[in-house]
């Protein structure tokens, strides 16, 4: 009889033995690929080391070279230009218009002397004993106009002149209702800092006609200047919706900005 | 006694002139101003407050080409020496942005003093570009109003060509300047 057991263990030794070849060299084949792949890192990390502490030493030594041709240069700089640096702010020149002025103060020189004789007139009135001799002082011819010596003076005489100037033009303005008057005196009122009847006399120009852009200007200036910023802004806005004029845009940005204050 | 009369009758003339002209001058109407100052100039030379009248009224007017004559007579005073000065500059920086727009001339190495007039500021603002290559306007923002621009070109005629500058605030054209 045939062991059929021991036959079959038999073939499974005889199986795996004629394997193991094949496995050892399978075992072999990986353990160099592995070996390869391990030293082959290790080159790989030790040339990028190598490489980079090159680099910093070659970059370090250009630099270096870099800084002592900058310092070389500038000492030579410094060394060839011994006056101080250039300014850049720029001259700049502006005009004198004080000719301006003189032939202002001209003009003026000949209300002065109207002035001087209307204040004589009234003296001649409260004083009956120096009745005469007034009276030819005032019928003396009037000198020629001269530049006025002292500054004070001339200022009260323009803000006379500029009081009945205004005055008159009410009178005008109350008689003809013109708007080209009222916005004269608002005007007026406006140089003469009397900012509440500026604003009074703008305000009717508006109310006569209310399509006069500087009658606007003015009222919303003096209303700046009467600290109703606010009311300022709304009305001046609302003019320039209506009218797109560029000079009340600008006086908005201005007062807005607070440039106009 | 013939001269006489004809004395006072030129000399009150001679008022009237200069005070209708400075009236004007107070009324903003410059170019009426410069245009009766250049009738009446060969006059009234002398007359150094005439002369700067008669030049600021021109320069507001952008009758620049008008200043050179006054430029040079203003110098018995102070005051005529500086204006005469401001006039020059003015004048000068014109010649030489018109030299530099049409002629690709290079004003970035010029340092000149400046003034407040438009053109001025525009002059300053072009030399500041350097070198560039040439186009068609510039736009230049004003240095202390951000809102304040400045359009400058070239306006080509068949006989002349003519600089322009247009003042804008916050897109709004206020005014054109031209100049020659």
């Amino acid at each position: 009889m045939i062991n059929v057991t021991e036959l079959e263990k038999r073939w499974i030794k005889f199986k795996i033995k004629s394997y193991i070849p094949y496995i050892v060299i399978i075992f072999s084949l990986l353990v160099i690929l592995i070996l390869f792949l391990t030293l082959s890192f290790k080159d790989v990390k030790d040339t990028k080391i190598k490489f980079t502490k090159n680099d910093i030493k070659k970059v370090e030594k250009t630099e270096e070279k870099k800084t002592k041709t900058k310092i070389e240069k500038e000492t030579k700089t410094k060394t060839k230009h011994v006056k101080p640096p250039k300014i850049e702010k720029k001259l700049v020149l502006s005009p004198s218009l004080n000719f301006m002025q003189d032939m202002q103060n001209n003009t003026v020189g000949y209300y002065e002397n109207k002035d001087k004789v209307i204040e004589k007139k009234h003296k001649i009135i409260n004083k009956n004993n120096t009745h005469k001799i007034k009276e030819k002082e005032v019928a003396k011819p009037l000198p020629t106009p001269k530049k006025i010596k002292n500054s004070s003076i001339q200022i009260d005489i323009s803000k006379k002149n500029a009081q009945e100037d205004i005055d008159q033009v009410i009178k005008r303005f109350k008689i003809n209702n013109n708007p080209a008057l009222s916005l004269f005196v608002a005007k007026k009122y406006y140089e003469l800092g009397k900012y509440n009847k500026a604003y009074n006399y703008a305000l009717i120009t508006n109310e006569i006609n209310s399509n006069i852009e500087a009658s606007w200007i003015i009222f919303t200036k003096s209303l700046v200047k009467l600290n109703e910023k606010e009311m300022a802004i709304k009305t001046l806005k609302t003019y320039y919706k209506h009218s797109h004029s560029n000079t009340a845009k600008i006086l908005l940005d201005e007062i807005k900005t607070g440039k106009f204050k | 006694m013939k001269i006489i009369i004809a004395l006072l009758i030129t000399f009150s003339l001679y008022a009237d002139i200069k005070q209708d002209m400075f009236n004007l001058y107070q009324n903003k109407k410059y170019e009426k101003v410069c245009s009766i100052g250049f009738d009446n100039f060969s006059r009234y030379r002398k007359d150094e407050d005439f002369v700067s009248l008669y030049a600021f009224s021109c320069l507001k007017s952008d009758y620049i080409d008008r200043l050179a004559i006054p430029m040079a007579i203003l110098k018995f005073s102070e005051e005529s020496r500086a204006n005469s000065a401001y006039f020059s500059v003015i004048l000068m920086q014109k010649k030489l942005l018109y030299h530099a727009l049409i002629d690709d001339y290079d004003l970035s190495s010029l340092n000149l003093p400046t003034t407040d007039y438009i053109l001025s500021k525009v002059f300053d603002l072009y030399a500041e570009l350097g070198q560039h290559e040439k186009r068609a306007f510039y736009l230049f923002e004003d240095k202390n109003d951000k809102k304040l621009t400045y359009k400058l070109y070239i306006q080509k005629d068949a006989k002349l060509s003519k600089i322009v500058i247009e003042e804008f605030y916050d897109t709004i054209a206020l005014k054109r300047h031209v100049y020659w």
